[in-house]
C-alpha cells in the first residue's frame, strides 16, 4: 500500500534548504573566476619583481610596457567576469595570459616590443590571430571575442 | 654532445625527432602553451638524431634544472602560412650545432618567394606558426617532466 505523507512544515524547511544550496553554487563559480583573477595578479606582481635570473636562460625579462599593459587588461578582464587560466613570462619576451575552457582556447601576449597580439583557437577549428593597441577599446573587444570563443 | 669538429647536416627527415625544453608553467590542459615557443629567428632544439632529451637540460651550472623536455617531430612544423594581407612566410629548420652541443638545431622562417635568407615574420604570422606547433605537442609527448615554472630560480 502506497503512503501518502500529508504536507509537513518539515517540507518546506527541505525546500528552503535545498534553495540555499542552488545558491552557494553560483557564488562558488563566481569565487572561482574572482580566484583565477586573484591568482593572476599576484603572478604578474610577482614577474614584475623577480627578473634576475632570466636573462641566463636567455630570456628577455618583462619590460615596462608588457607589464604595466598587461595589468591593464586584467583590470579590464576582472569586470567582464573574464580571468586567465594562466599568466607566464613569455619565452618570446613578455608576459603571456592563457584562457582554456574544454577544447577552447584563447592567448594575449603582450610583447616587449610594444606589440599585443591576441588568439582564439580550438583543436580542429581555424585560428583567429589579430594585433591590438594598449587602450581600453582594443582590450575590452579583446575580452568579449574571447569570451564568446571560450562559451562557443 | 660536443661538436668535436663535426660539419653541420642540413637535411632533416620529416620523422626526426626534436627535442625543446619547457617549463611547468607552459604546459596547460594537456597541450603547450604558445608562451612555450619563441619567435623566428631564436627557437633552438636539440636534434634526436645526435642527441638524448636530457641533454637539452645540460648546463655546466645547473641552470636548466627542473625544466622538461618534449619531444616533437619535424613534420609537426608548419611548412608555411600564407596570409590574406602580407607576404606568405615558410618554415624549416636549420642544423647550427655549437662547440658544447652538436645536436643544436633552430627553427627559422623566409619568405616566399625564397630570398635565401632568414626573414623575420611580423608578430601575428609568428604567434599563428606557434600555435599552430603547440596544437601538435600533447601531454604524451612530455619525455622529462617539468617542475619548475619560468619565474621560479633553479634553487626553488
Amino acid at each position: 500500500m502506497a503512503y501518502i505523507r500529508p504536507i509537513a512544515d518539515d517540507d518546506r524547511s527541505q525546500t528552503q534548504t535545498a534553495h540555499r544550496i542552488e545558491l552557494r553554487l553560483d557564488p562558488s563559480a563566481f569565487w572561482q573566476r574572482n580566484l583565477r583573477g586573484q591568482r593572476a595578479r599576484r603572478e604578474l606582481e610577482v614577474i614584475a619583481r623577480s627578473q634576475s635570473h632570466l636573462r641566463s636562460l636567455e630570456v628577455d625579462p618583462p619590460n615596462e610596457f608588457s607589464i604595466r599593459s598587461a595589468r591593464l587588461a586584467l583590470k579590464l578582464f576582472e569586470v567582464k567576469g573574464l580571468n586567465p587560466s594562466s599568466l607566464s613570462i613569455s619565452m618570446d619576451g613578455g608576459v603571456a595570459m592563457s584562457f582554456v575552457a574544454g577544447n577552447n582556447r584563447a592567448f594575449l601576449e603582450f610583447c616587449n616590443s610594444e606589440e599585443i597580439v591576441a588568439a582564439c583557437y580550438s583543436e580542429l577549428g581555424a585560428t583567429v590571430v589579430w594585433q591590438l593597441q594598449e587602450n581600453q577599446k582594443d582590450l575590452s573587444e579583446a575580452a568579449i571575442k574571447i569570451r564568446v570563443h571560450l562559451a562557443s | 654532445m660536443l661538436r668535436l669538429g663535426r660539419e653541420p647536416v642540413s637535411e632533416f627527415l620529416p620523422e626526426e625527432t626534436l627535442y625543446l625544453r619547457y617549463a611547468s608553467n607552459h604546459f596547460l590542459e594537456g597541450q603547450l602553451d604558445p608562451a612555450a615557443i619563441r619567435s623566428q629567428p631564436g627557437q633552438s632544439v636539440n636534434r634526436g638524431q645526435f642527441s638524448e632529451p636530457e641533454d637539452v637540460l645540460f648546463s655546466e651550472f645547473g641552470l636548466f634544472d627542473g625544466f622538461g623536455v618534449i619531444g616533437f617531430w619535424v613534420r609537426d612544423i608548419p611548412i608555411e602560412l600564407v596570409k590574406a594581407n602580407g607576404p606568405a612566410y615558410c618554415f624549416f629548420m636549420t642544423h647550427t650545432p655549437l662547440d658544447q652541443n652538436y645536436a643544436h638545431s633552430e627553427i627559422n622562417s623566409d619568405q616566399i618567394p625564397r630570398t635565401g635568407q632568414i626573414k623575420r615574420p611580423s608578430k601575428t604570422v609568428s604567434l599563428e606558426f606557434r600555435i599552430a606547433l603547440c596544437k601538435k605537442i600533447k601531454r604524451e609527448q612530455i619525455l622529462i617532466e617539468a617542475v619548475r615554472a619560468i619565474g621560479e630560480s633553479p634553487q626553488n
